[in-house]
């Protein structure tokens, strides 16, 4: 490992985390503190459903022209359930709770964005 | 015999030139369809060790520009064949040709004596890889949303594209040898 080395892959680890910061601010910009959570359901590039989240675990199906997926929405986040594909990529995808969050689905089309905060979420459940 | 020497003539390839790619490409057939097989599940979907790449960057040194291009190309084809997945070959390939001049482009400006070795060529590689290939997903879903993906694609690529790197640095002596002895 040379000098240069060690300088490209600290440029490269800044440039990830400015984009980590980016993406956290305008994931964030959308939805304020007191924005309920949205889940934003795009198909082949447009708006296709909104869901707010809330206190309950909403199940819902998405049929696209390529496929069918389920989503869960739980009060803190959004995991995909299932996908009548073959790769599965998007059911392995981690449940997303963080703004800005998206889980894509390649084979459909599909992509699933976050966006907003939980604490209403949060409170609905402990009040 | 004819044809060959005039075949030979014009693409500057000998049978050993051609030989030799097709023994990289086996090569990096097997390493991509390996990686297939290790389950790699991570927070994001991508997420990979890239052990194909430590052949085109070996290529890139060994062969020069060229035939290293051939041998992404051809790299991306053949994994596609063999496996079948046609889906994953359109990101592959949109990686694959991002990551390939992207190396290129680093290796020749900041590569040299004193300058980047495979370590630091192959990061910027595994890098570009992620981001031709969520360029690709962008593109199919009609939405630059996905690029959320990036910061954790790219802080992935940076360890895996460092991991690739000694690979080549430290195979690459031996390599060269064989090669050397190889073509006499």
């Amino acid at each position: 490992m040379k000098r240069m080395d060690a300088i490209i892959i600290a440029a490269l680890l800044f440039l990830s985390l400015a984009a980590f910061a980016g993406i956290q601010i305008l994931g964030g910009a959308g939805g304020g503190k007191d924005e309920p959570a949205r889940v934003f359901v795009y198909v082949d590039g447009e708006l296709r459903e909104t869901v707010v989240l809330n206190s309950q675990v909403q199940e819902i199906e998405i049929r696209t022209p390529y496929g069918v997926n389920t989503l869960i929405a739980y009060p803190d986040g959004v995991k995909m359930k299932s996908a009548d594909c073959a790769s599965q990529t998007c059911v392995h995808t981690p449940k997303r709770i963080y703004s800005g969050g998206v889980i894509a689905c390649l084979p459909h089309k599909l992509l699933i964005r976050l966006e907003g905060r939980f604490d209403g979420g949060v409170d609905a459940i402990a009040s | 015999m004819e044809v060959w020497t005039r075949l030979r003539a014009k693409s500057g390839s000998t049978a050993k030139d051609v030989s030799e790619l097709a023994a990289l490409l086996a090569a990096a057939l097997i390493a991509g369809l390996f990686e297939r097989l290790i389950p790699f599940d991570f927070a994001v979907p991508g997420v990979k060790l890239g052990l194909s790449n430590a052949v085109v960057l070996m290529s890139l040194y060994l062969l020069g520009a060229g035939r290293a291009f051939m041998l992404a190309v051809l790299k991306c084809f053949a994994i596609a064949l063999v496996s079948g997945d046609w889906a994953a070959f359109m990101y592959s390939i949109s990686g694959s040709m991002m990551s390939f001049f992207a190396m290129l482009m680093t290796k020749r400006a900041l590569g040299g004596e004193n300058g980047a070795s495979p370590i630091g060529v192959s990061a910027v590689g595994a890098v570009f890889h992620n981001i031709g290939q969520l360029l690709m997903a962008a593109f199919i879903l009609g939405s630059l949303n996905v690029m959320a993906y990036l910061p954790v694609l790219a802080i992935s690529g940076i360890i895996t594209g460092i991991l690739v790197g000694f690979i080549v640095k430290f195979a690459l002596p031996a390599v060269k040898k064989a090669r050397r002895s190889a073509r006499g």
